[in-house]
């Protein structure tokens, strides 16, 4: 048997997971000739898989944040130059979505499986894994997550599993990258495992799992049989006191429980105001990319450009004019983006390492479920009134592909993000104040709830019942988030900078052509015959294409002539009108030109209907 | 007795789960026929959480309305 053998106590309890080499008993790898061999990744959803399948194969495009399922199967090179296939996260091969018959596929006709399992899970990952044991695939166990485990004083005896499961086991941290190199070289000593006694031939399995009585009986044998090995290698120390755990408890319950988890909820959306929307996106940025930026770092990079093209060329104006794509994408990138994705992020982390992100998703379930979301939508939802572009990337997390293209196209559509908030909280005093806020409030929430309720009827299928493990509730540890933080947010920034850049440069090529002038007069008319808006704003909307809270600071010059239900139906418009120019090239990366297409005609509908209805609604409702 | 209409705190034995594609997904996760779980909490409209050992597990309602249990 070839088997990774951990270090003499377990990995978990040395916190070093993969420095130990590994100590082949037997050696029986899958074949040295292994070029032309296919390995396959493949584990429940949320367990690191993408991170290790971006580790493996240092295919960047695919690095997640979040990570959780593809559907397109990204294909990738191990460093030997074998092929490696992702699939998505699935808890077993029981062809119950699309998702999961994309993975059997995978699975099947791949030579070796790489098994990526969360230390946290055992009990409900390593179903898969005795299934993928069963059908005959030769398999490697990763057993990721190892810093989370610890966290949760779980000791995993990564030896003995290793030999009930009959498998090579890696332990890792694919986040550090801790475990990857041990992972590559052990790699193709995956074997297959030891499989259910009296089971058929290993190529019969398949089929023979599609019938509904064979099914459920082989399942019920499988899941004895986890339960037996997750009993002998997992154990959970009780170092904290009764007191602590009961506090624990206690905090956790109450969390679900409708009003406080709502109050509570309230409480963190506005924390995540002052933070974020305040402290972040107002005083910090105004420093990184006031001070830092446009008084220091633009001029003299404008100052480099001119000495190659002069002033007013077209060169000039695309490379570095108003909109120019290498000013525009520096000042963007680092003087707003870094600081909010970073400051966004300590949030995240916080709330999730505390175990309070999954209780939120527990509590909203139900009524997600109703826009044919599950309480895992939360996710892309809050960090949408952050940044929309990095929403968009986190509804990875989501299970179902129908359930990504729903919560893309509500943020794309609804969700103000936090640059345009900050905005549209200095023009709200125009628009009625306090009341202005509750009007906004109900209009955007109902469109939400409208064009939710319409995408879940409309597009064929089903949402995915929520299925999510609770963690204990614990004070968050500083090494923990910093390092989550810092991970993520470089990971944000490596993959959204060239799609930053691009946006920027179609911006620039529109300025410098003239269309984007031509456009914000051919739409004049319109706003002044169906919004019933000084024919400027058309200036300012357009200008939100290029970045939310350019169009909304467009208004301000404009606020004086204005009356609070024009002030109100600008903003409306504003909000829903097409997605900035990033979040608009990361759907379309993400989820294809068909659904940009789609959203950013359906925005610009959305918006003027609506615009339309507000206007002639409150004006003859002066309730403003 | 159907699992919604179960009480938090009680332990329960999950007696039967009567369509096939919630047992399949619902034994994947570790809560199947035969198993012991504790109802820990319950979401107005929402989830149920079901805890076992260590370990809680929110459900949506689209699985657990075909859950089956009977009171220990």
């Amino acid at each position: 048997m070839s088997v990774y053998d951990p270090p003499e106590q377990s990995v978990t309890e040395s916190s070093t997971p993969g420095e130990a080499s590994p100590t082949a008993k037997s050696s029986s790898p899958v074949t040295p000739d292994t070029h032309h061999q296919t390995a396959v990744l493949a584990g429940n959803p949320n367990v690191g898989k993408s991170v290790v399948f971006n580790a493996l194969t240092g295919l960047y495009a695919n690095v997640s944040n979040f990570p959780g399922t593809t559907v397109d199967v990204p294909k990738g090179h191990l460093p030997d130059g074998s092929p490696l296939n992702d699939t998505p996260g699935v808890y077993g091969l029981s062809n119950l979505s699309e998702e999961e018959q994309v993975a059997e596929k995978t699975i099947v006709a791949a030579d070796v499986i790489v098994n990526v399992v969360s230390a946290t899970c055992l009990e409900r990952d390593l179903f898969l894994t005795q299934q993928l044991i069963d059908w005959g695939k030769p398999l490697i166990l990763v057993l990721n997550q190892m810093d989370e485990a610890e966290a949760r004083n779980l000791t995993i005896n990564s030896q003995k599993l290793s030999e009930l499961l009959g498998i090579p086991v890696v332990s890792c941290i694919a986040t550090q990258g801790n475990g990857i190199d041990v992972l590559k070289q052990v790699l193709w000593t995956a074997r297959p495992g030891h499989r259910l006694a009296d089971l058929p031939d290993a190529a019969e399995m398949p089929a023979l799992e599609k019938d509904p009585g064979q099914c459920l009986k082989i399942y019920g044998f499988r899941r004895q049989r986890v339960n037996g090995i997750v009993s002998q290698v997992v154990e959970q120390s009780l170092q904290e006191s009764a007191w602590t755990k009961q506090l624990s408890n206690t905090v956790g319950k109450a969390l679900l429980n409708p009003i406080i988890g709502l109050a509570s909820t309230l409480l963190v959306l506005a924390a995540l105001y002052q933070v974020i929307g305040v402290w972040v996106a107002g005083n910090l940025v105004d420093f990184t990319e006031g001070t830092l930026m446009l008084e220091n770092v633009i001029p003299f990079l404008q100052g480099l450009i001119s000495s190659i093209a002069d002033k007013g060329t077209f060169m000039y104006t695309v490379l570095a004019g108003e909109f120019g794509v290498l000013t525009m994408s520096i000042q963007y990138i680092f003087g707003v983006l870094f600081p909010l994705v970073l400051g966004f992020y300590v949030f995240m982390s916080l709330l999730e390492d505390c175990g309070y992100m999954p209780r939120i998703a527990v509590l909203l379930d139900g009524a997600l479920n109703k826009i044919g979301l599950n309480g895992r939508a939360v996710i892309p939802l809050i960090i949408g009134l952050g940044c929309v572009t990095m929403a968009t990337i986190s509804t990875r997390v989501l299970t179902s592909q129908r359930e990504r293209t729903i919560a893309s196209t509500i943020l794309a559509i609804t969700i103000p993000c936090s640059a345009q908030l900050g905005v549209i909280m200095g023009l709200m005093a125009v628009a009625g104040g306090f009341k202005g806020w509750l009007v906004y409030i109900a209009i955007l929430f109902s469109i939400l709830a409208i064009l939710g309720t319409a995408l879940h009827k409309l597009l064929p299928g089903s949402s995915t019942p929520l299925v999510l493990d609770l963690p204990p509730m614990r004070l968050p540890t500083l090494k923990n988030v910093a390092q989550k933080t810092w991970v993520r947010t470089l990971g944000f920034l490596k993959e959204a900078s060239p799609l930053f850049i691009l946006g920027s440069l179609i911006v620039a090529l529109l300025q410098a052509t003239g269309l984007l002038a031509w456009v914000q007069v051919a739409l004049s008319p319109v706003t002044e015959a169906a919004l019933h808006l000084p024919g400027e704003t058309a200036q300012a909307f357009v200008m939100g294409m290029v970045r939310r809270d350019f169009g909304a600071a467009g208004l301000y010059f404009l606020a004086d002539g204005m009356t609070a239900v024009q002030m109100m139906t600008a903003l409306v418009v504003i909000t829903l009108f097409v997605p900035c120019i990033a979040s608009a090239a990361v759907i379309w990366k993400e989820r294809g030109i068909r659904e940009t297409t789609f959203v950013l005609l359906g925005s610009w509908l959305l918006a003027l209907t609506a615009g339309i209805v507000v206007s002639r609604v409150l004006e003859t409702f002066p309730i403003l | 007795m159907q699992l919604l209409q179960a009480d938090v705190g009680k332990t329960l034995f999950i007696r039967t789960i009567a369509d096939p594609q919630a047992a399949t997904a619902a034994i994947r996760l570790g809560i199947s026929s035969g198993e012991t779980v504790v109802l820990a909490a319950k979401v107005p409209g929402g989830p149920l959480v079901l805890q076992r050992g260590n370990v809680e597990i929110a459900l949506g309602r689209d699985i657990c309305k075909h859950i089956e249990v009977d009171a220990e």
